[in-house]
Formats: C-alpha cells, sequence, structure tokens
C-alpha cells in the first residue's frame, strides 16, 4: 500500500514535468515558427500532431458513447460503473483536441472564424463543427456528475428542463450547418422534438437520453469526416491505406479503438484509485472488442483488395510495407487470435495487453494515413522531430493529469 | 462553370520558353517577394530554387531529355497555379480562405485562413505553399496577378516573357491558338493540351514537346473535379443523422417498455 502511494505520487511529479515541456515547447512554436521545434514541409503540410493528437485522439473518445448506448439507449445498467470514467475520457479528449490545435494550427488565434464562415462544401468544416458541438454535448453529459458533487440544486433542477431543448437545438443546427437544406434541417427538428416528448412522457432520464442520441450520432459523423479528409487525395495517399470507403475503416477501428480504451482504464484506475474492477464485465467488453476488430480486418482487406489486388509491391515503399504489416499484425491479426483464446478472454491481465496492442495499432493506423503513407517523391520524408513529440506527450500528459485530479475530486469511480 | 466563356487564362508553350526566368523574376518584384537562399541539388532538373515556396509563386524548371545515355533535347518549364476551373484547395477550405473569383483566378483572403493546411494536401499539384518560418504564417500560391487584372493590366510573367511563350487571354481563345499549334506543327508538338480536361480543366492551358508528366506532373489525373470525391461522404451526414435518431429513440422507448413491464410484474410477484 505504501510503495503503491510513492509510485503515485512520482508518476503524477513526471506527468507535471513533462506537461510542463510540452507547454514550454508549444509556446516557443507559437513564437518562433513551425521551422524551429518541426519537420513539417511543403510536401508533408501534415504530420504528427494530425495522426496522433487530432486523429487517435478523438477516436480515443467513442468509449464514452459506446457506454453511454449500452447504458442509457439499451438499457442495460450493469456497465453503469464504467460510464462516467468513460465520459469523462471522451470529454477530456475533445477538450485535448482544441489543445492540441494550438500549436498545429498555423492561425490559431483566427480559430473564430470557423465560428462564422461556413464553407459546407468542406470535410474540414464537418469535422470542426463535430469539434465545437461535441464538447458542448460531452460537457453536458458530464455536468449532473459536478452539480452532484458542488450541491448545484438549482442547477439539477432546471437540467431536465432546459437540456433537451438544448439538445435539439444543437443537433438540428448541426444539420442545418452541413446540408443548408430547410428540408433536413426541418425533419431533423421534428424527428428529435417527438423523441424529446416521447422520453419526457416515459423516463425521468429524458435529458441524458437525449443527449446521448446526439452524442453518438455527431461521434459517427466526426470518425466518418476525420476519414473522408482523405478521400480527395488518391493520387497522394498509398494504396495500402487509401480506400473510396475510407472512412468505414476510421469509424469501425475507432469503435474497437473506444472498446480497447475502456479496457485500458478500467484496469488501469482500478489499480490507481484502488477500486473493485468488474472482470464479469471487462471479460464482455473484451467479447465486443473481437467483434469490432473482425468487422474491422474484414473492412481493411476488403478495401484492400479493390484498391491494390493483392500486388503489395507496387504498392508501397519499403517504409509504408512495414508499417502497415506492423499495423496489420499487431493491431487487428494478433489481437484477434488472442481474444479467440478462451484462456485470454478470462485473464483481466492479458485481456489489458490486448488492448494495448489495439490502442497502439489504431494509433500507427491515424500515423500511417496522416503521414507515412503520403507519397511525395520531391519532397525528403517526413519524421516527427523531438520537439513534435514532446509537444504531443506533452498533450497526452496534460490529459491524464485532468483525468486524474478530476476523478479524485468528483469521485467518480465509487462504486454505484 | 456557366460564365466558362468569360474565364481569362493563360496558354503556356514550353517549346517557346528559352529558359530566361524573366517571369520568375518580374512575379517575384510585382508580388514584392522576398529572395531565397538556395543550394546545389542533385536529382532531376538543375533549376534554383528546387521548388515553389511561400515566396516564390512561379519556378522555370529545367529538365534533360535523355535518349541512350545521350542529351537529346534540353526542356524549360514554368510552373505555377494551374488556377483550376474546380479547385480542389477552395472546396476543401473550411472557411472559405481560398475562393474561385468570377472571372477564374484562385485567389486567397489572408483574414480568414486559420492555417489547417489541407489546402495544400488536397491540391492535385501540390501549388499552395506556407511560410512555415512565420510567426504569422500564411497559404501563398500564384492568384494571376489578380490585382493588376482588375485595373486593366494582364499578369507580370506574360507581360514579361519575350518569346510568348506565356500567353494571356480567355481561356477559349487560347485553346483555339493551342489546337492551331498543335495541327500545324504535328513533329513539334506532343498532342495534348494539359489543363483542358484535368481535374475538370484548369485556366493554365499547356502544350509542349514532351509530356508534362515526364517534367513530373502528375499522372493519370481524372477528368472530373476533385471536390465530387467528398461530395457523397458529406451529403450523405444528414440522413445518417435522421436514421440514426429515429432508430437508437425508437430502441430507447422499446427497452423503456420493457423494463418498465418487467419492474410492473416484480411487483405483482412481490405483492
Amino acid at each position: 500500500m505504501n510503495t503503491n502511494k510513492i509510485s503515485k505520487g512520482k508518476g503524477t511529479t513526471i506527468l507535471y514535468l513533462l506537461a510542463t515541456i510540452g507547454i514550454v515547447l508549444i509556446i516557443t512554436r507559437l513564437l518562433n515558427g513551425f521551422t524551429s521545434i518541426t519537420n513539417l514541409s511543403d510536401g508533408y503540410p501534415w504530420g504528427l500532431w494530425i495522426g496522433v493528437d487530432i486523429m487517435a485522439g478523438i477516436a480515443m473518445t467513442t468509449g464514452g458513447l459506446i457506454l453511454a448506448t449500452l447504458v442509457l439507449i439499451f438499457g442495460i445498467k450493469k456497465y453503469h460503473q464504467l460510464l462516467q470514467p468513460a465520459i469523462l475520457t471522451a470529454f477530456l479528449g475533445y477538450v485535448l483536441e482544441i489543445i492540441g490545435l494550438i500549436p498545429d494550427l498555423g492561425r490559431p488565434w483566427a480559430l473564430y472564424n470557423a465560428l462564422f464562415y461556413w464553407n459546407n462544401s468542406s470535410v474540414m468544416f464537418v469535422v470542426a463543427w463535430c469539434v465545437i458541438l461535441q464538447t458542448i454535448v460531452l460537457a453536458t453529459i458530464f455536468a449532473p456528475v459536478i452539480f452532484e458533487k458542488l450541491k448545484l440544486t438549482r442547477l439539477q433542477k432546471s437540467y431536465n428542463s432546459i437540456v433537451p431543448w438544448v439538445a435539439c437545438c444543437i443537433i438540428t443546427f448541426f444539420v442545418f450547418l452541413i446540408s443548408k437544406s430547410m428540408i433536413w434541417t426541418g425533419i431533423t427538428f421534428v424527428l428529435f422534438l417527438i423523441l424529446m416528448f416521447t422520453f419526457k412522457s416515459i423516463t425521468k432520464n429524458s435529458a441524458l437520453l437525449l443527449l446521448s442520441i446526439i452524442g453518438l450520432i455527431i461521434s459517427v459523423t466526426h470518425q466518418q469526416a476525420l476519414g473522408s479528409l482523405f478521400l480527395i487525395i488518391p493520387e497522394k495517399l498509398s494504396g495500402l491505406w487509401f480506400s473510396p470507403m475510407l472512412q468505414i475503416n476510421f469509424l469501425l477501428s475507432s469503435i474497437a479503438l473506444g472498446l480497447g480504451m475502456i479496457i485500458f482504464e478500467c484496469t488501469l484506475s482500478s489499480k490507481v484509485f484502488g477500486c473493485g474492477l468488474d472482470t464479469q464485465l471487462l471479460k464482455n467488453i473484451g467479447k465486443f472488442l473481437l467483434v469490432m476488430l473482425i468487422f474491422t480486418v474484414i473492412s481493411r482487406f476488403i478495401t484492400l483488395y479493390f484498391q491494390t489486388n493483392f500486388v503489395f509491391d507496387n504498392a508501397g515503399t519499403t517504409a509504408q510495407l512495414t508499417s502497415f504489416w506492423l499495423e496489420i499484425f499487431t493491431g487487428l491479426i494478433i489481437p484477434i487470435i488472442l481474444l479467440l483464446l478462451p484462456s485470454v478472454r478470462n485473464s483481466s491481465t492479458a485481456t489489458f495487453w490486448v488492448a494495448i496492442l489495439v490502442v497502439f495499432g489504431v494509433i500507427l493506423n491515424r500515423i500511417n494515413v496522416a503521414f507515412i503513407g503520403i507519397n511525395r517523391a520531391d519532397y525528403p520524408s517526413y519524421y516527427p522531430n523531438l520537439g513534435e513529440i514532446f509537444i504531443t506527450v506533452g498533450i497526452f500528459s496534460i490529459g491524464l493529469l485532468l483525468f486524474y485530479n478530476i476523478s479524485r475530486r468528483f469521485s467518480i469511480f465509487a462504486n454505484h | 462553370m456557366e460564365n466558362k466563356t468569360e474565364q481569362i487564362a493563360l496558354l503556356l508553350d514550353n517549346t517557346k520558353c528559352i529558359g530566361c526566368r524573366g517571369c520568375q523574376t518580374s512575379c517575384k518584384q510585382w508580388n514584392n517577394l522576398s529572395s531565397e537562399k538556395t543550394e546545389f541539388f542533385g536529382g532531376a532538373g538543375y533549376q534554383n530554387p528546387a521548388n515553389l515556396s511561400g515566396s516564390t509563386y512561379t519556378l522555370v524548371k529545367f529538365h534533360e531529355v535523355v535518349e541512350d545515355d545521350k542529351l537529346k533535347d534540353w526542356v524549360f518549364w514554368k510552373t505555377q497555379c494551374q488556377h483550376c476551373i474546380n479547385p480542389a484547395c477552395a472546396s476543401v477550405c473550411l472557411v472559405g480562405a481560398i475562393q474561385k473569383s468570377e472571372n477564374g483566378p484562385v485567389v486567397w483572403d489572408d483574414s480568414k485562413c486559420i492555417g489547417c493546411r489541407y489546402c495544400m494536401l488536397s491540391c492535385p499539384y501540390n501549388i499552395p505553399k506556407f511560410e512555415w518560418d512565420s510567426v504569422m504564417p500564411q497559404i501563398r500560391k500564384c492568384f494571376l496577378c489578380f490585382d493588376r487584372i482588375e485595373q486593366g493590366q494582364i499578369p507580370s510573367c506574360a507581360k514579361t516573357c519575350p518569346t510568348e511563350a506565356i500567353m494571356y487571354g480567355t481561356r477559349n481563345e487560347l485553346i483555339e491558338i493551342a489546337e492551331d499549334r498543335l495541327s500545324s506543327q504535328p513533329d513539334k508538338y506532343y498532342q495534348h493540351i494539359y489543363g483542358l480536361n484535368e481535374v475538370g480543366g484548369t485556366l493554365i492551358l499547356n502544350i509542349s514537346s514532351i509530356p508534362l508528366e515526364e517534367m513530373g506532373y502528375p499522372k493519370n489525373l481524372t477528368t472530373e473535379p476533385l471536390a465530387s470525391r467528398t461530395a457523397t461522404s458529406i451529403s450523405s451526414i444528414s440522413p445518417v443523422v435522421v436514421g440514426l435518431g429515429a432508430a437508437l429513440g425508437l430502441f430507447a422507448i422499446i427497452t423503456n417498455r420493457k423494463n418498465e413491464i418487467a419492474k410492473q410484474k416484480a411487483k405483482e410477484v412481490l405483492k
């Protein structure tokens, strides 16, 4: 018990150190431009930050929405104890993405322009509004926990009467922005009004129920949109990753990553916070993970077949092929084989390590799509330099620290 | 698309280019662009700098045509923004900082840009460049001297060119001139107007003695505007929102009803 406490202290000290280094580097980048601490170039305008901070970071948030779906929409109450940490992770994932945008965008101070200038033919526009609206949705889903702890009874009471209306407006506004069609906007508004009144008449949890449906929808749209960003560059993205259905691969692998993160996080926090680990629940999540990994691998190979007809020699450089097989084996094939073994599924330690493999595989996938898979013969190939790596590490450290402190302050791991 | 006839354009004829790089210099002068520190590099081309950049909007590239280990020809090429009729960069810019102007040139608006660099990734010709060194970086590229055209002048590169390798005019009349040259001197020209149909057509029309692809221009470009590749994905969002919303809502209602019934039964059993 004592040794545990000491290591905890050390762990947070290291995290604070890494977070400080990250913040100092972000300031350096803002004061000195990109060349000072990054290897980004006109040939490789997107690098590590887009791959890890933005695309993998957002893919990690699906866990919270999967659990919200299971608990609130499908009414499977036993997962309730995992819900709050997962929602907190998802919310922090979005906060971190916004922090990650500060060094990555060339002109972060002009970001407010995204609120006023709407080019709805841009996938990036969809991504931007998913970030903005999902941050609001997740904050609202998590808010009752804070109201309860801080005894803000007045807010608690008005929550159920105001929030459903806000939720309806958010999703209607989202559809209006993207479709610019009054018909779709109208259909969406009417549908969600009907849902809102129906929920109000049948359950006390109507606000949370509506929010989690909207959160799931925006999440699906967001993951797909991140993949769709690359649909416009089949000439540049290697056939190992490009596919006209790239967005489906992104969606499926993000669900696998979300499940992996639930296992990873629950195992880890049960050690850090010393609360009991419900092995049966994690075993079930492991089964879901297996199913999602199988879907992902099938979808990957179907698209690969149409893209390259399995002629790998022409499909990529040595570096690309190495990275591709590393991703496929460590992130998909080995985890599938391991999860097929009952002995692995029944052991929480083994499942934990499988989850780490899956998380690694999906992060590598996003890195591959962001820069390793990009063919630019006329420029030296890009690899992230230390400055970029330490900013990414710093941002994730900030996330872990926020998670650690918020979950301690609001004791979200208390058993329900 | 509908006012295609009024589109202004450039015809680049590389058989007439003598490699003087006057266009490169006049472009820098008119746009007040700083010079670049250059270095000798290996590989294709001997031009300096090696590539376009935030302070080089146009660049004459040098290319050796080698046959049987012997230098057969020495080809010069003016690279610059091709000014697509349906530009990918403008379609992907989330704030619309890059816009297609009415009479053709693809221009940018500094005040809107947030620096996401998606335009750089999406451009089939890899034209937009970024000021990586700057604290307040911008996207930079040729804008066909839009400011000069508004004043009734012609682009500075076309004005400078001593050999009519760069011709300025409306797109339709330049297409006619290009077709004329191709048919009257079939031995001199590779029979293709690069830019006529590539990615839905560009304002810059290139004719030359060898295929542009040999100079490093992208091969096998589609004739469809690139924006069409993401259009389906974006237009499917609204139906997905409504469909998922209805399905999940229905599930939630059914689940709730089942739980109610289960509770009532439990109560009855207890009674």
